[in-house]
């Protein structure tokens, strides 16, 4: 049974340890809110809304 | 002497875990509905063109499904990098002179809000937010004899790449360098093909006005071509696969899947593994239908967060959530572990 856990490979990501755990994925969150709010003035949702609005021919199989 | 709790007959660890499926496809169909309320569109053959329509759902959820609220994060993607492709520039008056309009747009909108969603849960979304994950389990659970369900086959691992080979070409640099054409959208994806087109086709064809502005049907099966026939083909394929091969779509084809995977390392959502409890028995290997060992990599890329093997672990080893939990100090575990 030792043997059996021994083999095991006892790794995850090193980022488990301590503060990084939170503090990554929160730097990546800021900055993901930096690009959307960016995005948001810089009218790129305009875009994303008038694809959206419209029937994408594409998508459905006949355009 | 015994007390009322313990005299409590125990759940037995099958009951358990098909109350944990039970919730998660509560909260699947939950979402899904949700997500694509606009009743009118299923009545009229129509889409919703509401302010709603800005943001995007965090699941594969076509923007052109008749009862669709939101826009589909991969659509959204290719739609502004296709941009570049449409603008024809314009004249500064200012300095007198004709100002070419970029090239290539950066989608900041979209990929801002699949950081902040991937960095919060990862693949947790793949599991309990996505519709179309939602339709091939329903479809796995079409009973066919236990010998023809799948699990594994050779090539099964190296074909996990490919959605990530999907994501470059079809979702990235196709649209961004080649043409303006949303590539995985028109030649690939089955979700367009099943909550879109089917829909939107069917209930054009049967309430007519098709294209008169009137509000009802938008397309109809007359407009059907050989498009039509290779995206209905790629999609009865994946959804006959889905019968046999758990979520085939989710581990071979998604690029949302595959962006979202990239986040399960890092994301606020982890699970983990407390060793001092595990005896390494397998029973979360063998209730994973994503072919994942979570002894090994309790944040493995194909992860879906489903909570299969949390519900099958006899020993109450494996821990999930957004924080540390000492209750079985699983978490604390993982960090001195790693």
């Amino acid at each position: 049974m030792a043997n059996i856990k021994e083999t095991v490979v006892k790794k995850d990501c090193p980022l488990d340890r301590g503060a990084l755990r939170y503090i990554v994925p929160a730097v990546i969150m800021a900055i993901g809110a930096g690009f959307l709010i960016y995005g948001i003035f810089d009218g790129e949702i305009n875009a994303v809304f008038s694809k959206a609005i419209a029937l994408c021919r594409e998508c459905v199989g006949i355009g | 002497m015994e007390t009322k709790a313990n005299s409590k007959p125990k759940k037995t660890i099958m009951q358990v875990r098909k109350a944990v499926e039970r919730k998660r496809l509560l909260i699947q169909a939950a979402f899904s509905i949700l997500t694509n309320s606009y009743i009118v569109g299923f009545l009229k053959g129509t889409i919703y063109t509401g302010s709603l329509k800005q943001i995007c759902v965090p699941g594969m959820n076509c923007y052109s499904c008749p009862g669709a609220l939101g826009a589909c994060p991969i659509g959204a993607l290719q739609a502004v990098f296709n941009q570049g492709k449409y603008e024809k520039g314009w004249f500064d008056a200012k300095s007198s002179t004709f100002v070419a309009p970029p090239m290539y747009y950066f989608a900041f909108y979209v990929v801002g809000f699949l950081m902040l969603v991937g960095a919060l849960c990862g693949r947790l979304v793949c599991g309990f937010l996505c519709p179309f994950g939602l339709i091939q389990d329903l479809i796995y659970k079409i009973p066919v004899p236990k010998k023809m369900k799948i699990r594994t086959f050779p090539g099964d691992k190296p074909l996990r790449y490919l959605k990530y080979f999907f994501l470059v070409v079809f979702v990235i640099i196709l649209p961004l360098f080649y043409e303006a054409n949303p590539f995985f959208c028109k030649y690939i994806c089955p979700s367009g093909m099943l909550i879109g087109g089917i829909p939107l086709m069917t209930f054009g064809s049967l309430f007519g006005n098709i294209g008169q502005g009137t509000g009802t049907g938008i397309t109809s099966w007359a407009e059907a071509g050989n498009l039509t026939i290779l995206k209905l083909a790629i999609m009865t394929f994946l959804l006959v696969l889905s019968i046999f091969i758990y979520r085939p779509f989710c581990k071979y084809v998604c690029p949302l899947g595959a962006i979202y995977s990239f986040f399960n390392r890092i994301s606020l959502y982890r699970y983990s593994v407390d060793e001092a409890k595990c005896t390494h028995c397998g029973a979360c290997k063998h209730a994973c239908r994503m072919g994942v060992d979570i002894t090994k990599t309790p944040n493995s890329l194909e992860c879906i967060r489903c909570g299969d093997c949390k519900a099958a672990c006899p020993q109450h080893a494996i821990c999930a959530g957004f924080g540390k939990k000492k209750a079985n100090g699983a978490n604390a575990n993982a960090d001195k572990v790693a």
